[in-house]
C-alpha cells in the first residue's frame, strides 16, 4: 500500500513520549475527556462539597480537592465502579 | 525559531529515514548558517549547562500556572521531560513572530546565565507556550 500514513487521536498526543510510543506518524490532540481546568471548573459549578472520583488516575485529583476545601476520595476500589471503569477505558 | 520547531515536528512525525532526510534538506537549505549550526548542535544533544536551576524553573512555573509543586511533579512523571512539562503547564499565549533560532539562543537564552532572578523568571515562566522553545532548549533532559 503506497501513499498511506497513520495517525492517532488522543488527549495523550499532547506530549512527546506518548506520540513516540505510537512509533511515529502524526498524533492529533483530540479527546472526549475533560482537561484539568475544565474538570476543576465543573466541580466548582456543581457546588458539591463531597466529590467521589471514579475514573482514570484519581490520586492527584483527590489530593488536590482535599487540599482545596473539598472532601474527596477515590471510588475506584468499589467492584462495580472498577468494572465500569475497565469497560469505559477499553 | 519557527523553522526549527517545524523541523522538530517533521522529524518526530516521520516514520521513514527518507522523510527525515528530506526534512533536514529542506531546513538546511532554507535557514541562515548561524541558525543551522545551532539546530545541528541542539539535535546532536548539545546542552547549555547551568543557565537556570531546574528547581527554580519548577517553582516559577508552578506559581505561574497556579499549581502546587507536587502536581507539577505528577505531570513531570507522566510527561517524562521536564522542559516539555513546564512548557505545557504555562498558560498559552501566541507570540506573533518568535526570533530566529540563533538570535534566540545568543540574545535571549545565553544571557540568562548572568541575569538577575527577576529577569530569568520573567523569561522562563511568563505565559506563552506557543513561543516557548521545546525542551531541547532548556536542556533539562
Amino acid at each position: 500500500m503506497g501513499g498511506v500514513s497513520t495517525a492517532f487521536a488522543s488527549g495523550w498526543m499532547l506530549f512527546r513520549a506518548a506520540r513516540r510510543q505510537r512509533g511515529g506518524g502524526r498524533g492529533f490532540v483530540l479527546s472526549d475527556h475533560v482537561d484539568w481546568p475544565g474538570l476543576i471548573a465543573t466541580i466548582r459549578e456543581t457546588g458539591a462539597s463531597r466529590v467521589l472520583v471514579t475514573h482514570g488516575v484519581a490520586g492527584p485529583l483527590v489530593r488536590w480537592l482535599n487540599e482545596n476545601g473539598w472532601q474527596a476520595e477515590a471510588l475506584s476500589a468499589h467492584p462495580v465502579i472498577a468494572a465500569q471503569t475497565a469497560v469505559d477505558a477499553g | 525559531m519557527r523553522a526549527f520547531s517545524q523541523l522538530f515536528d517533521q522529524l518526530e512525525r516521520a516514520t521513514q529515514a527518507s522523510e527525515r532526510i528530506a526534512a533536514f534538506e529542506d531546513y538546511f537549505r532554507s535557514v541562515p548558517a548561524a541558525d543551522a549550526s545551532w539546530a545541528m548542535w541542539i539535535l546532536m544533544g548539545g546542552r547549555l549547562k547551568r543557565l537556570v536551576a531546574p528547581v527554580q524553573l519548577r517553582q516559577w512555573v508552578a506559581e505561574t500556572a497556579d499549581l502546587p509543586p507536587w502536581l507539577v511533579e505528577e505531570c513531570h512523571a507522566v510527561v517524562g521531560d521536564l522542559g516539555e512539562t513546564l512548557a505545557l503547564l504555562l498558560p498559552p499565549k501566541a507570540t506573533p513572530s518568535p526570533p530566529a533560532l540563533a538570535t534566540l539562543m545568543q540574545q535571549r537564552v545565553l544571557p540568562l546565565a548572568g541575569a538577575s532572578e527577576a529577569v530569568q523568571r520573567d523569561w522562563c515562566a511568563r505565559p506563552g507556550r506557543s513561543s516557548m522553545p521545546d525542551s531541547a532548549m532548556f536542556g533539562t533532559g
